[in-house]
């Protein structure tokens, strides 16, 4: 390479580099390019490889430019002797990419395949052989890649390309195998994919099966359907042999009604005719005229009996009343006799006696019963009487005893309540005076206590004063040094003074107290007091006399008038303790004296109210009391009143009785005598009435009378009969003739007559044609009620109209059916229901078949269907297996190119690789080895024993990388066409030491070989070694 | 009566139209949002068969099965096919169901009112006469789903000689031994049969006329009449023609000892609109998606002027750059906003210069010139498992072989 323009490549923008031939550096710091120069070199001969949208793998989009001109360049290189010039504008696609080829001196353009890179077709390699020989860069960072560095040089050393690994390309293809067909058991998407093709085919069976089964059972079907056609016809058969026997029958019966017809037409004639004879003009002979005539004509026979009845009748009257009439001459004297007045007498005289005898049993029984009701009002009237008296007496005492009670209440009462009011008066002045007395006790506590708080605050003050005079004599204490200083005045102090007045009070109060008070506990308190207030003013007396004179006190003085106020101050505080609990004793002394009052006016108000109380009771019960005296009074007055109209009552009821019983017995004796007067007087004119008759006595009179009586009713009865009998017949005789005209009358209506003899034989023919036309008409209507049956319910034209079509149906066959009689029918109707029977079961089992076709037909999947499936099933299977078969046939073409690049490329590799090592660490280690498993292995420098490099430094590691590469690139060209190397920073990670030797051995190797190598870096230490080697170095700013 | 060369006069010739399998009511449950369409396709393509039979005036329509994808279409179609039947009453109609429509109880043809001019064959082998035609039409109907047993085991009942006998059956012509869940048609049989020309049905793909033994009857598969997916490619039609009886005269005497023979002059005619396609496309010189895009329609266009119509599988091949992603969900959205629908088999493969890896020194080198051996380095050169274990071996260099159903 000679030449280098870079156009908008990366961050590289009109660039020119231009290049020696051999070893030079070029050398800048970090994101000057050196990389993007590199990469420019690989894409001006190969184009860009990767693609995609992550800019990582896409390096057409990382290098474009940002400013979006067109990115590219060209580079001017000579080959075999040649000089040319490459240029290539890069467009978004490969295909896009603009490349020219000229020979640099005559500008002649070389013509390029469609998809022929330069590189291709002038370096002889590919992209990937170039990228994997004379482009290197840096194996990578050893820090904490170990694995990785290891694997890729693993890697270089067997396949050339650091990033290929034949293991892991191997292990791809198996996976894709062991995803179709697992090694072991049956996973594996081919596997399955056959299981489901024996699933299908089973199924596939199954549903032929199904097919076949569903097959028989339609043939089964189709017999059945046969059969049952079969069965329809011979029932069919049968059938039309009983219709041609029905229809025979209807032909027969169809005679029968013609036959019967015409005998209703001649009923019908023979009818018509007596009609015609029966009617005469307008007029038409009835059953009613008969009956009519024959009436009328038993009326005229009837009062022809009835006439001659009559007449016979009244000649017998006549003789009979004759006979009667000789009869009655023996009674002439008996009918002198007035037979009414007798009559009347003798009944009178019989009412009498039984009036008579009724009054006496009237009177009998009156007497009695009034006799004994007598009696029983007197008891009664009198007992009642006596009662009520006594009542009336007891009633009156009764009153009079409640009058004196209820006025003895009264008077019990109003002693009562003069009695509570006499207790009342004399409970208030009771609890007056106790009030009074509380009163005064409580006035009297209340002083106490005043006077007793007065105490208790002079002792109060007492102690204030002891204790106000104890600090002031405790602030003069005298010093030791200085007690000489100290003077004791002897003056009484403003304390001493209040409390010697504080116990002349105490003094006096108790005095005081004493004088008024005379409880106990007070005297006590006071005689406490006066104690107290003795001591006081004994102490501060004895005190005033004990202070020592003179102005200079000495500290025992101090001494002892300390100890003398701390008493006084002891003595105050015991006095205040006294004078505290006696005020808590007069305080609790007048609040108890309160209560026990405040206790007494309560009682005395509830005793009030309780007295009020029984007060309105006892008025009340007094009211009562008073009104029920008054009430008694009132009472003992009415008692008196009904007691004397009980008296009265009384007197008149014994009055009344004794003045009753002669009246009755009087009445009674009155009234019998009138009747047996009037008993008198009838007998008397019943004897005169006996005289005039002749009879000797009553009773013969009697029988006379009634004899005479029964006589004359027969001769009356007689002539009555005669005179009916006479009447009857001139009636009969006129009815007689009046039922001869109207039955001549009525008949001339159907033909002249001339005597109601002759009618009757008239009535007698007419009668006959009419009952012989009525026996007509019944024949008729049983000859039409017949013909009707035959009919059964048709009409007489579908009878017609069905014959005919019989006759036609018949004229049709050859022969007319034969007649069969009942049995011949019987056995026919038989068979007729044995061939119904069959094609019932025939349907039953033609339906039992369909629902059996259908069901087997139900939720299958068909047999194309399932075709289908396996047809599918088996592409996919064949398309696996296709692809199973390939991914073998890759692996066994990837074992074998990796044998034969191993047996082509190892040993020659192995030897280039050690002498580059040897070089590389200035002959430390001469000796590498990479065998069969990919594993490089060097020689130990000492005892030359082979170690795996997994125990090598990762220096080492670098060093072995960087001859594994020189020695794969020298095997692309020849010693003496040595194709350029570009080297990027590849002693990056060298220390050194290793990288002078490093780059010493490059630069001597490319001087050797006349190698351009293009070494690109950012280590300022290289530039100088090769500085020192006279070699160019390019700085890339 | 004419004559021929052979001094044959023609006695009698009927016009027929042979058609099979069409399938009519299929879900299409491949293509969900165009089934409806494709039914309605179906449904187009029979009213070309009936304008054809109008056409030609044909005297008999056969249908050799399997017209309706099911024993239980909605009653809608049936009615549409009946009432479309009815309308060429000239036209003498006979069906013979097949293994998709069998003539079990309650199917349609057990529960359809046809016109006059319909027979539908039901049971076992049948006959019908047409004096007028001087024809005698035999046919068997499938019972279920599957046949494994042939329908017709004896010979046809009393051929006639001097009858134009035809046979209508639904199946699967087989030799030997070989058998078959759908009526089992041996040569055997067709060879001895006594029909004159057997008009079957079951083959989509369709078998043209041929005659057994040079002397025997004339059989012949009319195929599907429309494709109902991608293993069913491009046009689609019926057989049509005329079947002449030619009395013979001479020694001729044909085998059956009639004295006619028959000429057939069958022809197959495409009656199916919308057609599936399988159009390979090489996009290896392809920069981008849109030189994808249009390389791919340019390719459609060669095909058929009415090419947006059809359904396509577009199988891309060539060797591509990594970054066009043929495959994208993109490009096929594109596609099918301008075709009917279509959808993608990627066959590319990687940009790999073989010439260039055959030469490395490297393992990548090496396997290469262990697969190629001494096949020329190119791809096109290759076989087909060839390139297939390049591809996946050099992919594996990069990557994993994972195996992928793309078709």
């Amino acid at each position: 390479m000679i030449r280098l323009s870079v156009q908008n490549f990366g961050k590289l923008n009109a660039r020119q580099i231009d290049l020696d031939d051999g070893f030079q550096l070029i050398q800048g710091p970090n994101e000057q390019g050196k990389s993007t120069l590199m990469a420019f070199i690989r894409a001006m001969f190969f184009g860009f490889s990767g693609g995609g949208r992550q800019i990582g793998n896409n390096e057409r989009t990382r290098y474009a430019p940002w400013d979006g001109q067109r990115m590219g360049g060209s580079i001017v290189f000579e080959q075999a002797g040649t000089r040319y010039r490459l240029e290539r504008w890069f467009g978004k696609a490969r295909s896009a990419d603009r490349v020219v080829l000229m020979q640099d001196i005559t500008g002649t353009q070389i013509p390029l395949g469609g998809q022929e890179e330069p590189g291709n077709r002038l370096l002889g390699i590919s992209e990937n052989e170039f990228v994997n020989t004379v482009f290197i860069r840096q194996l990578g960072s050893p820090i904490g890649q170990g694995d990785e560095l290891l694997a890729r040089l693993g890697n270089l050393a067997g396949t050339g390309d650091a990033l290929i690994s034949h293991a892991e390309i191997d292990k791809r293809l198996r996976q894709a195998q062991t995803e179709l067909v697992a090694e072991r058991g049956g996973s594996g998407r081919l596997n399955m994919a056959r299981t489901r093709k024996n699933e299908w085919v089973q199924l596939r069976e199954t549903a032929v099966a199904d097919a076949v089964h569903h097959t028989r059972l339609l043939e089964n079907l189709q017999q059945e359907r046969t059969n049952l056609k079969q069965a329809m016809l011979v029932r069919q058969s049968l059938e039309e042999q009983a219709r041609h026997q029905e229809m025979r029958g209807q032909l027969a019966q169809w005679q029968l009604i013609l036959a019967r017809k015409d005998a209703l037409d001649q009923t019908f004639q023979k009818r018509n005719e007596l009609d015609e004879t029966l009617v005469h003009g307008n007029f038409m002979i009835t059953a009613e005229f008969i009956g009519m005539l024959r009436k009328l004509d038993q009326k005229w026979r009837d009062t022809g009996l009835q006439l001659e009845a009559f007449r016979l009748q009244s000649i017998r009257a006549r003789d009979q009343l004759q006979g009667l009439n000789d009869q009655g001459e023996a009674y002439a004297k008996v009918k002198l006799v007035e037979r009414a007045a007798v009559k009347q007498i003798q009944a009178h005289l019989n009412e009498s006696h039984l009036a008579a005898e009724q009054q006496m049993r009237e009177l009998r029984v009156r007497v009695e019963k009034e006799n004994r009701l007598r009696e029983a009002a007197n008891a009664a009237e009198l007992t009642i009487a006596s009662k009520r008296v006594a009542e009336g007496h007891q009633n009156v005492q009764n009153c009079e005893n409640q009058r004196k009670n209820c006025q003895n209440e009264v008077e019990r009462l109003f002693g009562q309540s003069e009695q509570i009011k006499a207790v009342r008066v004399k409970n208030n002045e009771a609890v007056h005076q106790q009030i009074e007395q509380l009163t005064r006790e409580s006035e009297n506590g209340r002083d106490e206590y005043h006077e007793r708080l007065l105490e208790r605050d002079a002792a109060i003050a007492c102690l204030k004063a002891a204790e106000d005079r104890a600090g002031l004599i405790r602030a003069q204490k005298p010093d030791a040094a200085s007690s000489s200083q100290y003077v004791i005045p002897r003056v009484i102090s403003k304390q001493q003074l209040l409390i010697l007045s504080t116990g002349v009070l105490c003094l006096i109060g108790g005095l005081l107290g004493g004088v008024l008070l005379t409880q106990l506990f007070f005297l006590v308190a006071i005689l406490g007091a006066l104690l107290l207030g003795a001591l006081l003013l004994g102490g501060q007396v004895w005190q005033i006399l004990r202070q020592p004179s003179g102005e200079q006190q000495h500290p025992d003085a101090w001494e002892q008038q300390n100890q003398a106020v701390e008493s006084d101050v002891r003595v105050a505080e015991t006095s205040l303790q006294g004078a505290e609990r006696i005020v808590q004793y007069a305080e609790k002394t007048l609040n108890e004296t309160r209560l026990r009052m405040d206790t007494v006016i309560r009682n005395e108000k509830n005793q009030l109210v309780e007295q009020e109380g029984i007060q309105a009771d006892l008025m009340l019960q007094l009211s009562d009391a008073s009104a029920a005296l008054a009430m008694a009074e009132q009472q003992l007055i009415q008692a008196d009143v009904r007691m004397r109209e009980v008296e009265n009552a009384y007197k008149i009821c014994q009055e009344q009785i004794a003045a009753q019983q002669p009246l009755i017995v009087n009445e009674a004796d009155e009234r019998l005598t009138e009747i047996r007067s009037s008993i008198a007087s009838d007998e008397q004119a019943l004897a005169q009435c006996l005289l005039q008759s002749g009879q000797a006595d009553w009773d013969s009179l009697e029988k006379a009378l009634q004899a005479m009586d029964r006589h004359n009713g027969q001769v009356q009865a007689s002539m009555q009969e005669y005179e009916h009998s006479r009447e009857a017949f001139l009636g009969a005789q006129t009815a007689h003739d009046q039922a001869a005209a109207e039955l001549m009358r009525t008949y001339s209506a159907y033909e002249p007559v001339d005597l109601p003899e002759s009618v009757r034989e008239k009535i007698v023919r007419l009668e006959n044609m009419l009952a012989q036309r009525d026996q007509l008409s019944a024949t008729h209507r049983q000859q039409e009620e017949g013909l009707r049956d035959l009919l059964e319910g048709r009409t007489w034209e579908d009878w017609l109209q069905n014959s005919r079509k019989i006759e036609q149906e018949f004229a049709l066959l050859d022969a007319l059916p034969e007649s069969l009689d009942e049995s011949q029918l019987s056995i026919l109707r038989s068979q007729i229901g044995q061939a119904e029977a069959k094609v019932m079961e025939t349907r039953e089992r033609i339906v039992a078949l369909e629902g059996e076709i259908r069901h087997v037909g139900q939720n299958r999947s068909t047999v194309s269907e399932i075709d289908d499936q396996i047809v599918e099933v088996n592409r996919q299977i064949s398309a696996m297996e296709q692809y199973h078969n390939s991914l073998g046939l890759a692996r066994s073409a990837l074992d074998a190119a990796s044998a034969e690049l191993q047996n082509s490329f190892g040993p020659e590799l192995n030897q280039n690789t050690a002498q580059i090592l040897g070089r590389l660490t200035l002959d430390k280690y001469e000796d590498l080895k990479v065998d069969r498993s990919l594993a490089v292995r060097l020689a130990d420098p000492v005892d030359k024993v082979f170690h795996d490099w997994q125990y090598l430094s990762g220096g080492t590691i670098d060093q072995i990388y960087l001859a594994l590469r020189l020695a794969i690139s020298d095997r692309l060209s020849s010693l003496e066409n040595r194709m350029p190397l570009l080297l990027d920073d590849v002693l990056l990670q060298y220390d050194d030491s290793r990288a002078e030797a490093a780059i010493r051995c490059l630069m001597e190797k490319s001087q050797a070989e006349s190698q351009q190598m293009l070494f690109f870096t950012c280590q300022n230490r290289l530039t100088e070694i090769v500085r020192q080697a006279c070699l160019p170095v390019v700085q890339l700013r | 009566m004419k004559e021929n060369r052979q001094g044959d006069a023609m006695a009698n010739a009927v016009r027929i139209v042979h058609t099979a399998d069409l399938h009519l009511g299929s879900p299409f449950g491949y293509f969900p949002e165009r089934a409806e369409i494709l039914r309605a396709d179906q449904l187009r393509t029979f009213m070309n068969i009936i304008r054809l039979c109008l056409d030609m005036q044909s005297d008999l329509l056969l249908i050799a099965g399997d017209l309706f994808e099911q024993p239980h279409p909605p009653l809608s179609l049936v009615n549409e096919i009946r009432d479309l039947l009815a309308s060429i009453p000239e036209t003498r109609v006979f069906i013979a169901p097949g293994n998709h429509d069998p003539a079990e109880p309650d199917s349609l043809w057990q529960n359809t009112s046809w016109s006059k001019n319909v027979h539908v064959f039901t049971g076992g082998i049948e006959s019908v006469d047409l004096p007028h035609l001087n024809t005698r039409v035999y046919g068997a109907a499938f019972q279920s789903t599957a046949a494994p047993e042939p329908l017709v085991r004896a010979l046809l009942p009393v051929p006639h000689p001097d009858l134009i006998n035809i046979l209508l059956l639904h199946g699967e012509v087989i030799t030997g031994n070989q058998g078959s869940a759908y009526n089992p048609i041996s040569i055997q049989w067709l060879k001895t049969c006594g029909a004159d020309y057997a008009a079957l049905g079951h083959t989509h793909q369709g078998e043209p006329v041929q005659r057994l033994d040079g002397t025997g009857p004339w059989y012949a598969y009319s195929g599907c009449p429309s494709g109902r997916g991608f293993d069913e490619l491009g046009q689609k039609g019926v057989l049509y023609g005329t079947l002449t009886q030619m009395e013979q005269t001479g020694a001729a005497v044909a085998a059956n000892g009639s004295r006619f023979r028959i000429l057939t002059k069958m022809a197959w005619h495409p009656v199916s609109g919308r057609q599936f396609l399988a159009l390979p496309v090489n996009i290896g010189n392809c920069m981008d998606q849109e030189a994808i895009f249009q390389t791919i329609l340019q390719t459609a266009q060669q095909n058929d002027s009415g090419w947006r119509d059809h359904l396509y599988k577009i199988i891309l091949s060539g060797a591509v750059s990594d970054d066009l992603l043929p495959g994208s969900l993109f490009l096929l959205q594109r596609l099918q906003r301008e075709l009917f629908f279509c959808k993608l088999v990627n066959r590319t493969t990687r940009a790999y210069d073989l010439r260039s890896l055959a030469k490395e020194q490297s393992l990548m080198g090496g396997f290469v010139r262990q697969i190629l051996s001494d096949a020329e380095p190119d791809w096109d050169c290759l076989g087909v498992q060839q390139r297939q274990v390049l591809q996946i071996g050099l992919q594996a260099f990069e990557r994993e072989v994972p195996y992928c159903e793309d078709d």
